[in-house]
């Protein structure tokens, strides 16, 4: 199963509103981080066989993504940054495994979703974000649970 | 000419219509909008929400995508639940009668009962999401809509403060429980 592009712009859009609840220097450079793991990992040569393995755990990442900014009322500068280099480095690898390098590039605008993000947290709607953060939660584990399921979606039929 | 129109007809991409779901994003985010039963459910948990003011109102729209999601991994498991359709008419019945009679339930009890109605929508949905042509995709535009009918639910409760908008929101409730008591009587396994 390969869902394309979308997992990678949705581990951006969870990265992207976890930064609303860092400071503006801060936020630039976890996306400065993100930017530059993201590159260096699709550089890169994986096995095909990586290709579930890293699926799984965009996911899983973009569910601790959205958990960070449930758990901290302001993100530090070393959890902004973790949060940048750990997105970076998944999307970077599924770019890598599934030839994605030049959609994955035109996705990072998605983080300048932290600019609106961070305007609603300064004025007291953090928590319209935290809403917004939980569907994309939602998402990754149906997306878990779809990846661990053997059904007939995926399963070569007739015509493979 | 026809003969033209026959040799440029995609034949070979109709080779697998009415197979599972149609799948895609687009098809995901207009499904909950194509069952009045899911439909009025979520935006009857945003309504129940924006009565119960904080933290519901944000607590109700959270809980029930995530439970959902967790309810649909329960159907693609193929875990057995008590019939579907009945709790899915049942959480209609339920939370348009929370509406009508404006009732406060404490934090705790609202979570449980919305997260069970969670479950049940999901589960339902979870048992064909697999067989979609883009299962992610699907899951994105179905959460979507549902966060984004919460979202319409939360927006008509704020109605509340409007001359007889209480009283209009109430008797919509009403209206929702009579929909949730015909799709009860409906409901197979009754």
């Amino acid at each position: 199963m390969n869902a394309g592009i979308l997992p990678i712009c949705l581990l951006f859009v969870a990265a992207g509103l976890t930064l609303s609840f860092a400071s503006f220097r801060d936020a630039l450079l976890a996306a400065a981080a993100l930017i530059v793991a993201a590159l260096i990992i699709a550089s890169l040569n994986f096995p095909p066989s990586a290709l579930e393995p890293v699926l799984v755990g965009l996911w899983a990442s973009c569910i601790a993504t959205v958990a960070l900014m449930h758990l901290a009322r302001r993100l530090g500068t070393g959890w902004a940054i973790a949060t940048g280099l750990n997105a970076g480095g998944w999307a970077g690898a599924l770019a890598a495994l599934s030839s994605l390098r030049p959609p994955m590039l035109y996705s990072f605008p998605i983080l300048l979703l932290a600019l609106p993000g961070q305007w609603l947290v300064g004025r007291g709607y953090g928590i319209a974000v935290k809403v917004v953060g939980s569907w994309v939660v939602a998402v990754a584990t149906l997306a878990i649970f779809v990846s661990l399921t053997p059904t007939p979606g995926y399963k070569p039929d007739h015509m493979q | 000419m026809s003969l033209i129109l026959l040799i440029g007809a995609p034949t070979a991409a109709w080779a697998h219509m009415g197979t599972g779901l149609a799948g895609g994003f687009v098809s995901g985010f207009s499904h909950p909008l194509s069952g009045a039963d899911h439909m009025l459910a979520m935006i009857s948990v945003g309504l129940w929400g924006a009565y119960l003011g904080r933290p519901l109102v944000i607590a109700l729209p959270v809980i029930f995508p995530n439970m959902m999601a967790i309810g649909a991994g329960i159907g693609m498991a193929g875990v057995p639940l008590p019939p579907v359709e009945l709790g899915i008419a049942l959480s209609v019945l339920t939370l348009g009668l929370m509406i009508l009679f404006a009732v406060r339930a404490p934090v705790w009890a609202a979570c449980a009962v919305v997260a069970m109605f969670g479950l049940f929508h999901g589960y339902s949905h979870g048992v064909e999401l697999p067989s979609a042509a883009d299962p992610i995709g699907y899951a994105t535009g179905f959460v979507l809509c549902t966060g984004l009918l919460h979202v319409a639910g939360i927006a008509l409760g704020s109605l509340r403060g409007l001359r007889f908008g209480d009283i209009g929101l109430r008797v919509g409730g009403g209206l929702i429980a009579v929909c949730g008591l015909f799709f009860l009587v409906q409901a197979p396994g009754l």
